[in-house]
């Protein structure tokens, strides 16, 4: 599975400074914001670990409570 | 090009029935996804044409195409260009083939042509807009300035995303995931130059045409 990530908030916040800036004209808050957002789509590119592996175990103990639950 | 060598990879005999095959390959699954994005940037290039198709006589007694537009230096920006897919397909076969200083070298040179490209058409917008053919003085000229420099916009963003991935390979070595970077950015750069045949036809050629 893909591993979690807080990329898309950041960018997200981001977004927002540049949004904000771009209206109002601050071009420097702009700059500041695409940067931002650069710097985090390389911190995203450059993980080491992209994705987690669920073993079989856990998801089987997984169903198994659920199934539990859903009996209940 | 590379998805045709993925395919020849594949041992036909042992394909399972397709309900029973699981999912795609990553490889093919990331590609079908950047081929969507390709498509909407087409469609968004297409909106831009059509923009200027119908503004391109709305000079408002400003300055035609014809008057403003540097022959020679498009001829070299449109050499560069293609001459810059050349290199990135043979960075592609570097890449498949694992050979990291062909890889470099390909990819070296096509980053100078398309910086070469992408300078070209700056000092050929900068040369406009000293001669009073600012995007403000007419709605030709703002078709213009929109559709050319949104494609300029994209070979910079390509140029960008190529340094990083010579950093990714230089850091993290052909596995799978910069590999499949690779192949989106070759999508990408090939993309932008079937853009950029478009581009010169439409904006330059047709407007030199008696």
């Amino acid at each position: 599975m893909p591993k979690n990530s807080a990329t898309g908030f950041v960018s997200a916040f981001f977004a927002v400074v540049i949004g904000f800036a771009m209206i109002w004209h601050i071009w420097w808050m702009a700059g500041v914001g695409l940067l931002g957002a650069f710097v985090t789509l390389l911190a995203f590119a450059f993980r080491n670990k992209e994705e987690v592996e669920i073993p079989a175990a856990q998801v089987a103990q997984l169903d198994r409570s659920r199934t539990a639950e859903v009996a209940l | 090009m590379n998805v045709a060598v993925a395919v020849d990879d594949v041992r036909h005999e042992a394909l399972p029935n397709a309900s029973e095959a699981g999912p795609a390959p990553k490889r093919i699954v990331v590609a079908y996804g950047f081929w969507i994005f390709l498509l909407s940037d087409i469609v968004m290039f297409s909106a831009l044409f059509a923009a200027y198709a119908v503004l391109v006589h709305a000079t408002a007694g400003g300055p035609a195409g014809a008057q403003l537009f540097n022959q020679v230096s498009v001829a070299i920006e449109t050499a560069c260009l293609l001459a810059s897919s050349y290199t990135c397909g043979m960075m592609s076969l570097a890449v498949n083939s694992r050979r990291r200083v062909d890889t470099y070298f390909f990819a070296m040179l096509t980053f100078v042509l398309g910086a070469a490209f992408v300078t070209l058409e700056v000092r050929e917008f900068a040369d406009m807009i000293a001669r009073g053919a600012t995007p403000q003085r007419s709605a030709f000229l703002s078709a213009f300035f929109t559709l050319v420099g949104c494609h300029g916009l994209h070979v910079t963003a390509g140029l960008i995303w190529l340094a990083v991935m010579m950093a990714q390979v230089a850091v993290r070595d052909f596995r799978a995931s910069v590999e499949r970077r690779l192949l989106c950015f070759a999508l990408f750069w090939h993309a932008l130059d079937i853009i950029w045949v478009w581009l010169f036809t439409v904006v330059y050629l047709m407007e030199v045409r008696p």
